[in-house]
């Protein structure tokens, strides 16, 4: 499939490869116009003119990590729903609320066609007959954006019954959260979505790809995990794993926040970016503020253990970072400069998991 | 008045019809009752319960699971204010204090005139722009105690009606599936076999 695509969305912008980001820059980049403009819904066609295992197979092949926290294999993920069961589901995991980490609600507010057209192939590949796109509660500006963008996509034939003219038919259904940290948890979140009270279930018997939403098989991916289907349909497995490394190819979404010179959302090379180049480097954060000295920062979300000056070099790969006591999580950094209050600091956090 | 309206009714008809299973549409009519009224109301809640085949209670319980839900009148204006770690270091505790001098009430409380109601939120997902706030679920990046006397001014002026609706209402615009062009739900019980594109063939 490598090079189907001339304007394949942002393969190279700049001197770093952008997969997910690259039409963050358009003042209209939530607009079908301007998604049609940039490539839009080309990576569906692509996976429509191959048979849906053989879609499966590429996202496989591909190695797209979930982007939530655990970092599961999307395709892996796919692939463990029992033989023969019938219907299946695809939940969407916007619910972001892992204290550091928001990629996805820049993803649905700035991109929202890109997460639908990977719905779309997600849906398509896996043999999903629904999709429930989950969105935080408070994320007004989210919600508005992806239901402004799925009433143009029904509106045009992207999705619904018989979708390019096809025998494929998916509704994609808008549906929202209330507030509540939980529900993030892939059980919960269906708890959820069947109306009940967002707590998690039991694993097992509940895992989801068996025994998920109304009993059914589920697959519940997250916002960005998706966001990367367009452009892996557009450019093949081969030329994704080009990019990053052989356990972490491709790219993901960070977060930095708290004493850096530029605070930011940034998209970094997988298993390649350190965090020393993430905190330091001009095209990244620039350095801690005043030039202070770094004294701690986390390294995925808020449950993560923290890290200290001595594991900057470490690059964004989940085995590294575990086998350092941590893990990659979410994609939230956190930065502590020399002034911060190291215990007041962790007694925020801990308030957060009590609430 | 707090069961819904006619207008309501007809839209939560078509939301309860994109689920496999009515009570789904639970939370999404949870919504649509606050945005009638500001707040849940018991008659809301009965009223939700028919429409979804539940009891009030079962409505009352999945409901005081969510923080947005509220079961009392809140201010015009929810005020919450971001305390988690990104924030914390941003100094969002200086930023508290300031909103409760400025508004004269503590967290949690609501102003004599109705107007605002002050809350100490968790992580609200922008990290970046900390210290933030959100007025009824609208962002406020980076502010300064300066940024929040504008702010209060202009809500109190009616300077941001057009930005920022009254509590109750979160997003403006909803999904809206045309009667030609959508699938329908897919209920489990209707489904044995495989869906027609599975079938070896590419679909283009």
């Amino acid at each position: 499939m490598t090079g189907t695509y001339a304007h394949a969305p942002g393969f190279i912008v700049g001197d770093r490869p952008k997969i997910v980001t690259s039409r963050f820059e358009y003042e209209d980049s939530y607009t079908l116009t301007r998604y049609l403009a940039t490539d839009g819904y080309q990576g569906l066609r692509a996976a429509l003119s191959r048979p849906a295992n053989e879609v499966h197979d590429e996202v496989r092949t591909a190695t797209v990590l979930g982007r939530g926290g655990a970092g599961f294999p999307a395709g892996t993920k796919w692939g463990l729903t029992p033989q023969g069961v019938y219907p299946r589901y695809l939940v969407v995991n916007g619910d972001e609320s892992e204290p550091g980490t928001y990629k996805d609600r820049l993803l649905m507010e700035r991109d929202p066609h890109q997460l639908i057209e990977g719905c779309l192939i997600a849906c398509y590949a896996a043999g999903l007959s629904q999709c429930f796109l989950y969105i935080r509660g408070e994320m007004a500006l989210a919600q508005e954006r992806v239901a402004v963008a799925l009433n143009d996509a029904y509106a045009a034939g992207y999705i619904g019954k018989n979708i390019l003219g096809t025998h494929f038919s998916v509704d994609i259904v808008l549906h929202w959260g209330a507030g509540a940290y939980v529900v993030g948890e892939e059980t919960a979140l269906i708890e959820s979505l069947e109306g009940n009270r967002g707590m998690p279930r039991l694993k097992p018997p509940f895992f989801p790809a068996a025994n998920g939403l109304y009993g059914q098989p589920t697959i519940v991916n997250n916002v960005e995990t998706l966001a990367n289907l367009p452009w892996l349909m557009c450019n093949g497995a081969e030329a994704y794993t080009a990019i990053g490394t052989k356990t972490s190819p491709g790219t993901r979404m960070v977060a930095v926040s708290g004493h850096v010179k530029r605070p930011g959302v940034y998209e970094i090379v997988n298993g390649v970016t350190t965090f020393r180049d993430l905190l330091y480097k001009e095209e990244f954060c620039g350095g801690i503020r005043n030039n202070n000295e770094l004294k701690a920062f986390v390294p995925g979300g808020g449950s993560a253990p923290w890290f200290t000056p001595d594991q900057l070099d470490l690059p964004f790969e989940g085995s590294q970072v575990g086998a350092a006591g941590s893990m990659l999580g979410s994609g939230a950094i956190m930065v502590m400069d020399e002034t911060t209050d190291i215990p007041a600091a962790a007694l925020t956090l801990t308030r957060f998991y009590a609430h | 008045m707090s069961r819904l309206s006619e207008g309501n009714i007809r839209l939560a008809k078509e939301i309860i019809g994109r689920y496999p299973r009515p009570r789904s549409a639970m939370i999404p009519l949870l919504h649509m009752a606050q945005q009638q009224d500001g707040y849940i109301t018991n008659d809301a809640m009965v009223h939700i319960g028919e429409l979804v085949g539940s009891t009030s209670a079962e409505v009352y319980g999945t409901a005081s699971f969510y923080e947005m839900f509220k079961f009392e009148p809140v201010g015009k204006y929810l005020v919450n204010i971001c305390g988690t770690l990104s924030c914390a270091l941003m100094g969002s505790e200086e930023l508290m204090h300031y909103a409760e001098h400025k508004l004269g009430v503590k967290m949690g409380g609501t102003t004599d005139d109705g107007m605002f109601t002050l809350e100490h939120a968790e992580c609200q997902a922008a990290c970046t722009e900390a210290p933030c706030l959100q007025v009824n679920y609208r962002y406020r990046f980076r502010v300064t105690a300066a940024d929040f006397d504008s702010l209060i001014d202009d809500l109190s002026a009616g300077r941001l009606v057009d930005e920022i609706p009254a509590h109750g209402t979160v997003a403006r615009v909803g999904q809206h599936i045309p009667r030609d062009r959508g699938v329908g739900a897919i209920p489990p019980e209707s489904v044995t076999e495989a869906p027609v594109w599975l079938d070896g063939k590419a679909a283009l």
